[in-house]
């Protein structure tokens, strides 16, 4: 997938596409054996599989998509990679 | 359609299209039980009208104290849940198998005197819900407040909160509603004039604050004391109004509400997921990861803010 603007990565829009069939409350498995394999792009220049990123999220499930996506952006951040 | 989301709500869900009928009317303002009785003839007859004009509808709605008007509550008109002119409501849903949503006043609910109540009767004839006036407008009305805010399963769906007229003047009613599973508010009301602006921004906001469809039915008219002035309306979750009765004339207004949508907007919106959000704030932060701030940080909520004097004087 490619990247879009530099530092304007979309990657909630990407990521959004892939999960748009997970049911929440989901935890990462059920993320992951809907999207795991995905290819979402992040700022940098860099992309990242959806297992990937799960992996470096700390909560293992989410109650809503709202959680997801904080949770998303909490750890790009963290990880410096938005 | 859903204004005021970012992230796309996305992927294919079902839905039941609740078709829903609201009455705005002027009830004669009772000082007899006979009057009560005309008053019952007119909910039944536009429950009939309106297997004409909206075939197949599933809930109506009529506004706070359609059965005995609102200014004069007379203790010769107050009714108990299984007075005659309940009975008739009831027989009438289940031979034209729709839900009514009706406001008496009663004698009284659970042993406290004096309740002005809506029950939702359901297409069987069956009284499935009892709601007692939270914050009644005082000190005009010196009826019991109640004490609980149900949800009832109703139908297509829909888990159905009231609250009567100044109830919806409190942000906290449509927030508990919601809270407590709601996704259709119906506000029943003789909310009068001079207040025509604040009806319509309450309605609005405590939708959006809530995802949550917000039904507003109002009286018209006026009686011994307010006049009425109408104005019913529905708004959807994104408190944008999906249609509204003209202000001070007699009405029908109908839409078909679909209350999935309310559930997937409160699954998949990212931002403006304010039920989620109010209690997980900063949820993007790196310090939070997704759950947010969850910490009680709102002084209006504190236990010490309880005015325990009633407790002191008894």
């Amino acid at each position: 997938m490619p990247n879009t603007r530099e530092g304007l990565a979309a990657t909630h829009h990407y990521m959004s596409k892939v999960i748009m069939e997970v049911q929440f409350p989901a935890n990462k498995e059920d993320i992951s054996a809907i999207a795991g394999v995905k290819v979402i792009p992040l700022n940098f220049g860099r992309s990242m599989t959806v297992d990937e990123i799960l992996s470096m999220i700390i909560p293992e499930k989410f109650s809503c998509a709202a959680e997801f996506f904080g949770a998303l952006t909490a750890t790009l951040l963290m990880h410096k990679l938005a | 359609m859903i204004v005021g989301t970012t992230h796309a709500l996305g992927g294919k869900f079902e839905v039941e299209a609740m078709s829903t009928v609201v009455v705005q009317f002027q009830p004669i303002d009772c000082s007899s039980v006979e009057e009560v009785d005309q008053n019952v003839d007119k909910i039944i007859d536009y429950m009939e009208r309106a297997t004409f004009g909206f075939p197949g509808y599933d809930l109506i709605i009529f506004p706070e104290c359609a059965l005995q008007g609102y200014s004069r509550i007379v203790d010769s008109t107050l009714l108990d849940m299984d007075s005659q002119q309940i009975r008739r409501i009831q027989d009438k849903c289940r031979e034209l198998m729709v839900w009514a949503i009706v406001n008496p006043y009663f004698k009284e609910i659970e042993g406290k005197p004096i309740c002005n109540t809506v029950i939702i009767i359901n297409d069987q004839g069956e009284i499935v819900h009892k709601y007692v006036k939270m914050n009644t407008w005082a000190p005009g009305e010196t009826a019991y407040p109640g004490w609980e805010m149900p949800v009832t399963p109703g139908p297509k769906g829909s888990r159905i909160a009231t609250m009567i007229c100044a109830d919806g003047d409190y942000s906290e009613m449509y927030r508990e509603a919601a809270y407590n599973g709601a996704n259709i508010i119906v506000r029943v009301a003789h909310y009068p004039a001079p207040w025509d602006n604040a009806w319509e921004i309450t309605n609005k906001a405590g939708a959006y604050f809530n995802q949550c469809y917000v039904i507003g039915c109002n009286a018209i008219g006026d009686d011994c004391v307010f006049p009425y002035f109408g104005d019913s309306m529905i708004v959807n979750p994104d408190g944008n109004v999906i249609t509204q009765a003209p202000k001070g004339v007699p009405w029908i207004l109908k839409a078909d509400l679909f209350p999935q949508i309310v559930d997937k907007m409160r699954e998949k919106m990212v931002t403006s997921n304010f039920l989620y959000a109010f209690k997980h704030r900063g949820a993007s932060n790196p310090e939070f990861q997704g759950y947010g701030d969850t910490t009680q940080r709102y002084n209006a909520y504190q236990d010490p803010s309880i005015d325990n004097r009633r407790d002191e004087h008894a």
